[in-house]
């Protein structure tokens, strides 16, 4: 029998490199992605200017409550049961996620990225810039109002 | 209405059925589960579970309050092509499944009962049938703590391997092929996983094999295979096969990801723990009470950090499957 497994049909959020870490090759993902970006920093009041990525200067993020998170190995496996959708995340991006939810800023994780991963520090600062993008534009994240 | 008991593994299920069409399909179903002894893995509780027909889909009950809470929408039911859409909601503490025009499924946890409606049953195929009844098992079971998952799996000295992947990647001709080899059936298309104080557990669902009819001949001597009307599929019993069933739980050794390609010889490579709990979800996750898929999900990713986890692309040499299998296992141990 092919029975159905009850329950939606869970899906990845953009594609199975939806959020390979922040050491990915620049400028990876798909038109799509970009625009849901640009359109959640809109609705952030960023600037969105066509970039896939945030500005983390001094601001926090804080993990959604919803979102469900298995380590496996030196990666990491987040479920959004909400959104019905799960994302892989390679070992730096689950290194910049377990920071982001130790409290640190964006500028915070990418200084300790940097000598983590041994990337000098610009780089270190777009790559998590853009995954925090879109783990925001994911609804995986939520910019803290105020720095704490 | 007379009503017959099953033991899922220690969760009780007493199951009255008002028409022959619902009970042929119960009794499909949970036939390995009819007269067992009342212990396993589940939480122990007793089920009441009511499958009614109906004759259109005027005649079925309004189960939802205005306090039902949409939990999501899917396009069709099943991975069999069939057209059925469902909706899910969650109604103070009951799952309710809205089977487009055709079903309903009522799970109430707290009460230990649940009811399939189903509308003229006795013209669908049987395994849409089976499909909805299946969907009300299924869900009875993840109340209790047992997920089902969608792969075939076979044991061997207490240790199991899994073989995930959607309907044509391999299951049933891989699971033939183990069996053969002496490996004992779990189950062909959804073995149950669970928790226990050693880590996940594989626990036996075995119902039908079925099988194309070029597989039926690629392995041949399989005995008296039978068709079920209308359906391409041929299918026979596992333990009508030399190897026969397992009937405890088993220790997840191997998760094998097949991909049938147009190769000579098979070929292996690792998958990394990662791909493999995003198979998992994909195949058997579900997401209606929070705290339930909270459970699943720490438990499928136990299953993939525990087990070697290897995609296999099926040449013509298919049985050689089993020499193969022992080879990764033999590594994985080492």
């Amino acid at each position: 029998m092919t029975g159905p497994l009850i329950g939606r049909e869970l899906r990845p959020a953009v594609g199975s490199d939806a959020l390979q870490g922040p050491l990915a090759r620049p400028g990876a993902g798909s038109k799509e992605l970009r625009a849901l970006a640009a359109e959640q920093l809109r609705m952030m009041g960023g600037d969105g200017g066509g970039t896939s990525g945030v500005s983390t200067d001094g601001a926090r993020w804080v993990p959604s409550a919803e979102v469900l998170e298995a380590p496996v190995d030196d990666e990491l496996v987040l479920l959004d049961p909400t959104a019905g959708t799960y994302f892989g995340v390679n070992e730096s991006g689950s290194a910049i996620w377990g920071l982001l939810r130790r409290g640190c800023s964006g500028a915070d994780a990418a200084t300790e990225l940097s000598v983590r991963f041994d990337v000098d520090a610009a780089r270190a600062r777009a790559d998590v810039d853009r995954f925090v993008g879109r783990l925001a534009s994911a609804g995986l994240i939520y910019r803290c109002p105020q720095a704490y | 209405m007379p009503a017959r008991r099953y033991n899922l593994h220690g969760v009780s299920v007493q199951v009255e059925c008002d028409g022959g069409v619902l009970r042929e399909s119960v009794e499909g179903l949970l036939r390995a589960f009819a007269n067992a002894a009342l212990s396993g893995n589940g939480d122990s509780r007793t089920w009441m579970v009511f499958a009614r027909s109906v004759a259109d889909a005027g005649e079925l009950p309004r189960a939802r309050s205005a306090a039902a809470g949409l939990a999501f929408e899917q396009p069709r039911v099943g991975l069999d092509g069939s057209s059925w859409g469902y909706a899910v909601w969650r109604d103070r503490g009951r799952t309710i499944i809205e089977v487009s025009d055709r079903g309903l499924v009522v799970v109430e946890p707290e009460r230990g009962c649940a009811e399939v409606w189903a509308v003229a049953p006795e013209r669908w195929g049987a395994e849409e049938r089976e499909g909805l009844v299946f969907l009300l098992a299924s869900e009875v079971l993840r109340a209790s703590g047992l997920y089902p998952l969608h792969a075939a799996a076979v044991e061997r000295d207490g240790r199991a391997v899994l073989i995930l992947g959607s309907s044509g990647a391999g299951k049933s001709t891989s699971l033939l092929s183990l069996m053969r080899a002496g490996w004992r059936c779990l189950s062909d298309d959804h073995p149950l996983i669970c928790d226990t104080a050693d880590g996940p557990r594989v626990l036996p669902w075995p119902a039908r094999i079925e099988l194309t009819a070029e597989t039926a001949r690629l392995f041949g001597g399989l005995g008296d295979m039978r068709a079920r009307r209308g359906e391409r599929k041929l299918w026979l019993y596992p333990e009508e096969c030399e190897a026969g069933v397992a009937s405890a739980a088993a220790a997840p050794a191997l998760l094998l990801f097949p991909k049938v390609v147009d190769w000579p010889v098979s070929s292996v490579e690792a998958v990394s723990s990662r791909f493999a709990l995003e198979e998992l979800l994909r195949l058997g996750m579900v997401v209606v009470d929070r705290k339930v898929a909270a459970h699943q999900f720490s438990l499928l990713a136990r299953l993939a950090r525990g087990a070697a986890c290897v995609r296999v692309f099926f040449g013509s040499d298919v049985k050689r499957l089993p020499a193969l299998v022992d080879g990764l296992l033999h590594t994985a141990a080492a």
